[in-house]
């Protein structure tokens, strides 16, 4: 029954009954009440939308509500994407930090050729870790120039070429410092030679790459690099970040590629890692 | 949303009643169905506005009091209460004696009556330590140490001093968390998904701390220097920056006693008793410290407006800079949202704040330029984590 008609049964409903006050049906007075029901629906339509302003499907400030769950309207998605990437943060269920959540996030984001493992105690991950793996922590950045025993503490102020990674990265096509779109700090990224006890901390670091292959007792014995447009690389590490335990270190082994004839700011399927 | 104006409801009431009785009424039935028409479209303006106004208020980022506070009991963001303060007071007494739980103290400093929680009972001679609730929440139930305490009804035999003398502060006093304060928190549980000890979570476990507005988590130890990069972090390390309320301290620091709480709210949910599913972390690699505050100097060069207004001008152009420098935070990726980043500090957003406030007094503006800590003036200056900034503004002619 539509909002016009629940009225006008109201307002039916509250005339005097008898033969006297016989409603000839599309007589005048029935337009009349008609006109009314139409005139009052609208109000109804209102308060009923009431209803929906939290509901990701139905609400009619779309834009409302993607501020509220802190996205940019974005001209370039469709109405169905931006009502989907509200849900897919909305209907997110609590991570639970292990590999499998953060595999999980970055297939459904489109990057299916990654594996997440995690470390075990022992791994000396020198002999199978990717030559310029990455961790991914917050805050700040290090990478491996080569394996685990190589760097100099240096702060990296000027790029070496076009995709040294850091603060200062170029991209491919332009000259400019592009910390914003990185997601880098000013600080500069740090080549940082690890000093850890492997014993202590290898377990508190997962890896993320191609494949990812582990012998009987569950030590890493080879990691095969996945190769990614780089212009994703930023979207990768904040999938990471959202659902890493603060205090583990991911590993990322990726070669990163040149960009594959797309602007920066595609994504697949039209999620961010915001809404993952 | 779009919100039709009245004249729009009215036009369109018309338009229904006209289009459903053909137009064929005759005049006099015309002008009661006009008047109809005024009746129902303003009714419906009205409900327009009502919808939208209560559409906001389930909103977070609109909403405020009590619809608030109930949007927040839904994501489990309850309100903080008001805290009264608890403060030590000496007392020492000539004769053995009982300081019943009514006995009510009074400070002249502020005006305030305290309370004890308890009987004491001293034995002859001595001072002794008593504890007393303030009358009212909030900061200005604190008092400074050596502050006078009087009762107006002191036990007949406890001498000759109805005095105490404050000796510290056992539990500061806290207002109610503010609409914004809240906000804030619930914004950030719906934006964010926790779980797994990840960064949104230690937000919001820190954030739940009395006094406590903002937790910055990052992984690793913050160097010595601030602003140094993070060279000796390893795996396992976690530093939480905690910025407090303005009225804790009106720069937002945090001291020994607030980081304490911090971390015990860190490690513990407050409710159950449990400790947070930290899996597995210790206490020696979690950093709980104070964010800082950085200078930064404002130069406004050639400010041109109505002599009689000046200094109404200057007041303005400072306040409007302080406001805006005290809402930037640094950016944490993976937990903050880009569509609220605010983490840069540049000469082309900060002289748009002051352009604003210059042409709201017909007036014009040469330059502004910013100096960070007494060094260069720079062009732009990206925030280190746990920093926050300070605003100096000076004038130059």
């Amino acid at each position: 029954m539509s909002a016009k008609d629940i009225i006008k049964a109201s307002l039916l409903a509250h005339l005097p009954e008898g033969a006297i006050r016989q409603l000839v049906e599309e007589g005048d007075e029935d337009k009349l009440y008609d006109a009314i029901s139409d005139i009052v629906a609208e109000g109804y339509t209102v308060v009923n939308n009431l209803g929906y302003v939290r509901d990701p499907d139905n609400v009619a400030d779309l834009e409302a509500l993607e501020r509220e769950y802190g996205f940019i309207s974005d001209p370039n998605l469709t109405e169905e994407e931006r009502r989907k990437r509200i849900k897919a943060l909305k209907y997110a269920r609590a991570g639970s930090g292990t590999a499998e959540t953060m595999q999980n996030a970055l297939h459904l984001a489109g990057f299916t050729n990654l594996v997440v493992v995690e470390g075990r105690q022992t791994l000396d991950p020198d002999s199978v870790i990717y030559s310029e793996a990455e961790y991914v922590v917050n805050g700040f950045e290090y990478f491996l120039i080569s394996g685990y025993d190589i760097g100099c503490n240096e702060t990296v102020t000027t790029p070496v070429n076009d995709y040294d990674y850091g603060c200062n990265e170029t991209v491919p096509g332009g000259a400019l410092p592009n910390i914003y779109n990185f997601g880098c700090l000013s600080l500069g990224a740090v080549r940082q030679s690890v000093i850890w006890d492997p014993t202590t901390h290898w377990h508190l670091v997962f890896y993320v790459a191609e494949e990812i292959t582990v012998d009987g007792t569950g030590l890493i014995t080879s990691i095969t690099p996945a190769t990614i447009d780089r212009y994703y690389r930023k979207f990768i590490r904040e999938i990471i970040l959202r659902l890493k335990p603060l205090h583990t270190w991911g590993s990322l082994n990726i070669a990163w590629s040149d960009p594959a004839g797309y602007g920066f700011g595609y994504f697949p399927f039209g999620i961010t890692p915001h809404g993952l | 949303m779009s919100i039709p104006t009245a004249q729009e409801c009215v036009d369109s009431a018309i338009a229904a009643l006209e289009s459903n009785l053909l137009q064929d009424v005759p005049l006099y039935e015309k002008s009661f169905l006009r008047v109809l028409a005024v009746v129902l479209g303003m009714n419906n303006a009205e409900l327009y506005r009502f919808g939208v106004k209560r559409s906001k208020m389930v909103l977070a980022l609109t909403a405020s009091g009590d619809d608030l506070t109930i949007l927040g009991r839904e994501y489990g963001i309850v309100r903080k209460p008001a805290v009264k303060a608890l403060l030590q007071a000496t007392w020492g007494t000539a004769a053995a004696v009982t300081l019943p739980k009514t006995t009510v103290w009074k400070s002249e400093d502020n005006g305030m009556y305290y309370f004890q929680l308890q009987d004491y009972t001293f034995p002859a001679g001595g001072s002794y330590i008593i504890q007393v609730r303030a009358e009212f929440p909030g900061p200005d139930g604190e008092l400074e140490n050596g502050s006078f305490l009087v009762t107006g009804s002191p036990p007949p035999n406890s001498g000759p001093a109805p005095t105490a003398l404050t000796s510290g502060i056992v539990e500061r006093g806290a207002d109610e968390e503010t609409d914004e304060e809240l906000r804030l928190r619930i914004l950030d549980e719906i934006q964010t998904v926790g779980g797994g000890s990840n960064l949104a979570d230690y937000r919001t476990w820190a954030q739940r701390t009395p006094n406590v507005l903002r937790a910055d988590p990052y992984t690793g130890t913050a160097p010595a220097v601030a602003g140094d990069p993070w060279n000796d972090s390893i795996p396992g390390e976690r530093t939480v920056f905690i910025e407090s309320t303005t009225t804790y301290h009106p720069d937002g620091l945090a001291d020994g006693a607030l980081l304490a709480l911090a971390t015990d709210y860190i490690n513990y949910d407050q409710e159950t008793g449990e400790r947070q599913p930290c899996l597995g972390s210790t206490d020696d690699t979690l950093y709980v410290v104070s964010i800082y505050r950085t200078p930064v100097t404002f130069r406004v060069h050639g400010l041109d407006v109505d002599a009689a207004s000046i200094l109404a001008c200057q007041a303005d152009i400072t306040e409007a800079i302080d406001t805006f420098v005290r809402s930037m935070r640094p950016f944490i990726l993976g937990l903050d949202v880009e569509v609220f980043r605010n983490d840069t500090l540049t000469v082309t957003s900060v002289s748009r704040v002051v352009q604003r406030v210059v042409q709201a007094y017909g007036g014009s503006v040469g330059l502004v330029e910013f100096i960070i800590s007494g060094g260069a003036t720079s062009t732009s200056y990206p925030m280190a984590p746990g920093e926050r900034l300070k605003a100096i503004v000076e004038y130059v002619s």
